[in-house]
């Protein structure tokens, strides 16, 4: 068993999109170190074809046309619906998912595409993107009922929690017992504090059990195969839908935390992908609109 | 129908829409998945094309005009069992509804029986002038789930992928620009942010996987959701006159153009069809 850590950076389907365009502004500004490496089945997703993205500056999809993992660059023409990219200075795959789960069959997303992409790729960390918003009730009501926070040093915006994974074995004979669900009266729906640890600053503590988050924890718990995987980092960004690109970017200047590299990986230069053209982008608002328009 | 794309509750954008399988949104089990079946009677080889299109297409291919042939349907049946369903239905009542009102319809047994099995066939259409296989898939995202899309697909292009047929693939999608586009292994004539998806989407992915280059996808500007998609006239006139060629010059072209206006306008599928100053 290799003792250096490998991390796999993995974008839920969240509120404004803003884990997947953080995925897209990592690959395209870090794109002199990221490589295309292959196709993930994509069964359980929304199907889609589409063309190579490349940098906003760049003439050509240096993701692809650069990849030692291709055997014949040239001949690459399309991105699908799920696709991994590797970084090998800094030993991080990213897994960019570009169309939403099929109702039903996240588990089986999960179990059968996932999970076995983490053994192969004998992953040790990874790291889940998420984001939620003010649609996002059964978040946000439990938010405002509970007053356990000190509100002085909570991030408004970032959310991080830790579940590692060093005593799996006991992790998983007392699944239910660490789990400690709760039940909300007005959703019944169930949520556990114990999975994650989450950082003083975070403003949430706890997830429910209808979000993806926790079923690909419970996924990962209950595998025992999984025995390279050292620790599930989770972290959520508070968005309002719009032009999430903002967002992104701020979710991007977290990177030195979502992949614990002791290199630097500070992103210093933001390159948005030719996509995000007329849709997403960082251009500032007009002088003239500063005080903004109320009627 | 007038299909109204936007609506007053704003969905979040990364919310697709398409029908629930799963009602339990806290279930930890792995769904099941449809089973296809394709007529074994059908074999692909015998054709010399073979189109993949969706029902938005079929104004193209008059049933009598073409003399096309019934070869039988493609079948996909989604079983879902009882304890797929929430705890809340069918515990909805806590005392037996059937002892309490014998003759009286249980309204949680029609959503039971209503959602827990899927089924849709298609029908595979020879069109013997031309040595030809049609198959168009009826897909709406209100009812068919992409899942049976894609399964379709897989076990399609595993059986079609032969020597000697060539695949046409045929959609509309209202992800591209306003020109008709042509894909093919290798070349893709679509830019960001375009893309493609649906039923053609699914296939053209499977196609890429396998690694065939025995294939050509067009793909049409259209308007609206899957499988609601609306064309305009500068559209159909262009498809109209590739695939009366296409189809064999037997026809009498004003007979095939005047009948494919025709459909079109009688599914709703023409933009022009519903201009009126009234929503």
């Amino acid at each position: 068993m290799s003792t250096e850590q490998t991390t796999l950076l993995l974008p839920l389907v969240s509120t404004g999109n803003v884990p997947q365009l953080s995925v897209d502004l990592i690959l395209h500004s870090l794109s002199d170190e990221f490589e295309f490496v292959k196709s993930i089945d994509s069964t359980f997703l929304h199907p889609f074809v589409g063309p190579l993205d490349y940098g906003i500056d760049q003439t050509e999809p240096v993701l692809y046309t650069q990849s030692s993992f291709l055997e014949t660059p040239s001949v690459k023409k399309f991105s699908t619906a799920l696709e991994l990219f590797y970084n090998k200075s800094k030993r991080v795959y990213v897994l960019q998912q570009r169309t939403p789960t099929i109702q039903g069959y996240l588990n089986n997303f999960i179990k059968d595409t996932l999970i076995p992409l983490i053994k192969e790729l004998q992953i040790t960390n990874i790291s889940v993107l998420d984001s939620f918003g003010p649609l996002d009730e059964k978040i946000i009501k439990r938010k405002l009922q509970s007053n356990n926070h000190n509100h002085k040093n909570i991030d408004p915006f970032f959310s991080m929690g830790v579940c590692e994974l060093q005593s799996i074995g006991n992790l998983v004979s007392n699944f239910d017992s660490t789990l400690r669900l709760q039940m909300d009266p007005d959703t019944s729906l169930h949520y556990t504090n114990s999975i994650f640890k989450f950082t003083p600053s975070s403003l949430i503590d706890e997830i429910s059990t209808d979000q993806p988050i926790f079923k690909l924890t419970y996924h990962l718990l209950n595998d025992q195969n999984l025995t390279n995987l050292k620790e599930v980092k989770y972290c959520t960004l508070f968005v309002h839908e719009g032009d999430n690109s903002i967002d992104a970017k701020l979710f991007c200047e977290h990177l030195p935390d979502l992949i614990n590299s002791s290199s630097d990986c500070k992103i210093t230069k933001f390159r948005t992908p030719i996509s995000w053209k007329g849709v997403y982008g960082f251009s500032e608002l007009p002088s003239t609109f500063e005080e903004g328009i109320y009627i | 129908m007038l299909f109204k794309q936007w609506n007053e509750l704003v969905e979040p954008r990364h919310q697709l829409d398409s029908p629930v399988i799963l009602k339990n949104e806290e279930s930890l089990q792995e769904s099941p998945l449809p089973q296809v079946e394709i007529p074994s009677t059908v074999n692909f080889s015998d054709y010399k094309k073979i189109i993949l299109t969706t029902k938005v297409m079929n104004p193209l291919f008059p049933k009598n005009l073409l003399k096309m042939e019934d070869l039988g349907n493609i079948e996909t049946t989604l079983l879902l069992t009882e304890s797929k369903m929430t705890d809340d239905e069918q515990n909805h009542y806590s005392w037996d509804f059937n002892e309490n009102f014998p003759n009286e319809f249980n309204p949680s047994m029609e959503s039971a029986t209503g959602n827990n099995n899927f089924s849709f066939k298609f029908p595979i259409y020879r069109i013997s002038s031309t040595d030809t296989l049609l198959i168009s898939i009826d897909e709406n995202f209100l009812k068919v789930s992409p899942i049976f899309l894609n399964l379709i697909s897989k076990k399609l292009t595993s059986s079609i992928n032969n020597d000697k047929s060539s695949i046409l693939l045929l959609g509309a999608s209202d992800k591209i620009s306003n020109n008709i586009k042509t894909v093919t292994n290798k070349n893709c004539s679509i830019n960001p942010p375009e893309f493609i998806t649906g039923f053609i989407g699914s296939l053209l992915y499977e196609l890429l996987e396998i690694g065939t280059d025995n294939f050509e996808c067009i793909i049409v500007p259209s308007e609206g959701p899957i499988g609601f998609e609306k064309l305009s006239l500068s559209t159909m006139e262009e498809l109209i006159n590739q695939f009366f060629h296409e189809l064999g010059s037997q026809m009498d072209f004003k007979t095939y153009y005047d009948e494919c206006h025709r459909n079109w306008k009688l599914e709703g599928s023409a933009t022009s069809t519903q201009s009126g100053l009234y929503i």
